[in-house]
């Protein structure tokens, strides 16, 4: 665990050293990492997705699909909150020497909370559609490797996150399969309403 | 504008954006604010880029929830609100809009099952195809309740 530990700091400490080296750089992980940016437009996305197929079977993929995306972030957000009510590890900036591109926040650093919610949304929507699924599945490791960059994350944060975000979206996806047809019903009542 | 208000803009217009090019690609009519499907993908675009750089243009707006950034439950609270707004808007609009199309598919019947959801909307606008499906259901509802009438 030890040894674990110190690799992670390692690979960080590597990593965030390139900081100031390329300051356009700098300036597009400032824009990667925001709060806004990248959770946001995965959202819009899912919006898209909901609305943006032709033919009923395809349509109802990827309703199923944003489904489990929209549930799976409520679950991801849940896990992290439950470990972290456990446990509490400090973020890089308090036992390093760090070059800072972000603001310093004070809740626990593992597991990463956006990798979890961002990385969720991508498993919901890679399991209705490869394409889109693993390009914000991209989006999603650049974002938790641009964390780690601007001094927020260790890497293991970002591996812990993505591993929650992932499990939570199956799992979701399992239970909704489980409990059928209930998830057809209630596609079948928004579809009433003319929004499915 | 604070930056709460400046952030339910941005999910309004993006969400907007978002149903006007994903209405387009799928070819539901009843929910384009132009009848030209390509001006109508090109208006959504637009609403997307034009929105993520108004927002943007100054940087990541890393900001601290204890100074003047936004929390994430509020985060949250804010994009449903937004979204909400976004989709209100659209089907009111695109209802007012394209009610001439609509009452025409209403003449002759529609192609499409009107309790299809989303597809009706390729030939009415949403607040019709709502209408249809109300009084469809209240329809069936007469029916069943007439088989157990005693007058």
């Amino acid at each position: 665990m030890e040894a674990v530990s110190q690799a992670d700091a390692e690979i960080f400490l590597w990593l965030n050293n390139g900081v100031g080296s390329l300051p356009l750089l700098d300036r597009v992980v400032q824009w990667i990492v925001s709060d806004y940016l990248i959770p946001v437009v995965f959202s819009t996305i899912l919006l898209g997705l909901w609305f943006g197929w032709r033919g009923q079977e395809m349509r109802e993929l990827h309703q199923r699909g944003v489904m489990v995306a929209g549930i799976g972030v409520g679950i991801a957000n849940a896990f992290v909150k439950t470990i972290n009510a456990f446990y509490f590890r400090p973020r890089p900036f308090d036992s390093h020497e760090v070059s800072l591109l972000f603001y310093p926040p004070t809740d626990s650093s593992f597991p990463a909370n956006p990798i979890a919610i961002t990385v969720a949304m991508a498993t919901g929507v890679w399991m209705a559609n490869r394409k889109i699924g693993a390009a914000m599945f991209g989006v999603a490791m650049i974002y938790g490797l641009a964390r780690v960059y601007a001094g927020v994350f260790y890497p293991m944060d970002v591996v812990g996150g993505a591993l929650i975000g992932l499990g939570a979206a199956y799992l979701v996806y399992l239970v909704l399969r489980l409990i059928e047809p209930v998830p057809t019903l209630c596609l079948r009542l928004v579809r009433f309403l003319c929004m499915a | 504008m604070t930056f709460h208000q400046e952030y339910l803009l941005l999910v309004f217009l993006l969400c907007s954006g978002a149903v006007q090019a994903a209405a387009a690609y799928s070819g539901l009519r009843g929910l384009q604010f132009f009848s030209n499907r390509r001006l109508s993908a090109g208006l959504g675009m637009a609403l997307v880029l034009g929105s993520l750089v108004w927002f943007f243009h100054s940087g990541g707006r890393n900001l601290p929830d204890t100074n003047g950034g936004i929390a994430g439950a509020s985060q949250f609270g804010l994009f449903v609100l937004g979204g909400f707004l976004a989709l209100l808007f659209t089907f009111l609009v695109t209802s007012f809009a394209n009610r001439r199309n609509g009452a025409a598919a209403r003449r002759e019947p529609p192609a499409v099952d009107t309790r299809d959801g989303l597809p009706s909307l390729s030939e009415t606008t949403f607040l019709q195809a709502l209408c249809n499906n109300l009084r469809a259901l209240w329809k069936l509802y007469r029916k069943q309740t007439q088989r157990y009438s005693s007058g």
